[in-house]
């Protein structure tokens, strides 16, 4: 019984102080704090199902973000559809729950985080897990389940995409009002 | 310096906004700015999304974890869950004496015979479930009546798993007819109302003991081969709940 203690604590050290990053991604793909949190739930009970498999030499980080990454590819139909559409159907629950827009760099913050949600998906991905929550292009690689050159390369063609959908340039006092693109 | 006459490739660029080059190389990339002004606008906008994003979505990661995420809490309702299925599979008796055939040994799982085999089970499935009294007129109404039954048409000694060590009551069973020839049929119900058939019959093609599942329309199930038997167990319950009784009858069997 005792091993069994010292190994979930092993298991929760490792885990939990991922958690606050797991759920900013799902929230910031699914668009959607509730569904971003049970896809949180179901990622960490798949860990915790799956914790012996887990090498401890490999990233606990890219490992959890894989599970949770096809834990939200298989759960399409239950969490609604992801991504651009949604995303411009329903511009306003995930800015406000990120950045209340007040002031001017709050809005150009706002305008930055709707034209990531008319990337295709697998830019924002890439773009997400390495620009906010900071993985390597390695544990980004792993988590998407791609290899390392596709990352490079949705990287590359997401941030020119977003560039071009601010407008070209990006400056605050540049910033636009943003329009709602045709989703194709 | 040997870094310098090295090309600025793409990568290059997008590491740099992310701030992962050597210093060394960082200055490379400086200096290729430098000469580039068009390329410097664009990473610099490039930068800016970047600390704009990271801004607009710290918020998120700052909430306080609710208790449904709580991972000890998690970690035990997991713990509970697959004790319970341990318990269901440890659960299983057979009623009836006797083992079965000769071990033949592993072979090659011949996937169309055991999916045939399933189909069965699905269609007794179909059957017996709709109902109570009419179908199961002509069944055994206990289990031991069932074995005799059984044993006589397949001319092998049978045995029939108890399960009400995991909750499932055996409702009834009959023989029921399949080109292989004839099988031993039981179906078994739990306080949710869950049911499960379990049927056995000769395999033509001796096999392993790998476990196989299989879906329907109307449920799921699991297939697997013993010696020269093919057993199945198909129904509406979880599939958790059915691969552990599935495993306690595999191991009663053995």
């Amino acid at each position: 019984m005792q091993s069994e203690d010292v190994r979930a604590l092993a298991q929760r050290r490792a885990i939990e102080p991922h958690i606050p990053a797991l759920r900013r991604y799902a929230c910031s793909v699914l668009r959607d704090a509730a569904a971003a949190d049970d896809a949180v739930q179901d990622c960490l009970l798949r860990a915790i199902d799956r914790w012996h498999q887990h090498r401890p030499d490999n990233s606990t980080r890219a490992w959890l973000f894989a599970i949770l990454h096809s834990t939200m590819m298989n759960g399409l139909r239950k969490w609604g559809r992801r991504g651009i559409q949604l995303a411009a159907e329903d511009p306003a629950s995930i800015e406000e729950l990120a950045v209340p827009a007040r002031q001017e760099t709050q809005i150009y913050q706002a305008e930055v985080l709707r034209a990531v949600g008319r990337l295709p998906e697998a830019q924002r991905d890439v773009l997400l897990l390495v620009t906010v929550e900071g993985l390597t292009y390695d544990e980004t690689a792993t988590a998407l389940g791609v290899p390392v050159g596709t990352v490079m390369s949705r990287l590359s063609r997401g941030r020119d995409h977003l560039r071009e959908l601010l407008g070209g340039r990006g400056t605050e006092k540049q910033a636009r009002v943003p329009h709602l693109r045709r989703v194709k | 310096m040997m870094d310098e006459r090295e090309p600025i490739s793409e990568d290059d660029l997008n590491a740099y906004v992310d701030g992962r080059l050597s210093s060394a190389r960082q200055e490379d990339v400086r200096r290729y700015l430098g000469r580039n002004p068009d390329e410097a606008a664009r990473i610099a906008d490039h930068m800016r999304h970047a600390e704009a994003l990271r801004a607009a979505l710290a918020p998120l990661a700052d909430r306080p974890i609710p208790s449904e995420l709580h991972l000890p809490r998690l970690a035990a309702s997991r713990r509970r869950r697959s004790d319970q299925l341990r318990r269901i599979a440890a659960s299983v008796v057979l009623v009836g004496a006797g083992l079965a055939g000769g071990w033949f040994g592993h072979a090659r799982i011949e996937s169309g015979t055991v999916a045939v085999l399933g189909q069965e089970t699905a269609a007794t499935y179909a059957l017996l479930s709709q109902g109570d009294a009419p179908t199961l007129t002509y069944a055994a109404a206990d289990p031991q009546a069932l074995v005799d039954w059984a044993s006589t048409a397949l001319r092998r000694p049978m045995r029939v798993p108890d399960l009400s060590g995991s909750g499932f009551r055996f409702l009834g069973g009959q023989v029921v007819p399949t080109a292989q020839g004839p099988a031993m049929a039981a179906i078994y119900e739990n306080e949710q109302g869950d049911r499960l058939v379990f049927q056995a019959r000769q395999m033509r093609a001796p096999g392993g003991t790998k476990m196989t599942p299989y879906r329907s329309a109307e449920g799921g199930g699991l297939v697997w081969e013993r010696n020269d038997m093919g057993y199945s167990l198909f129904g509406n319950a979880p599939e958790e709940v059915s691969r552990a009784v599935a495993t306690g009858i595999q191991e009663a069997l053995t």
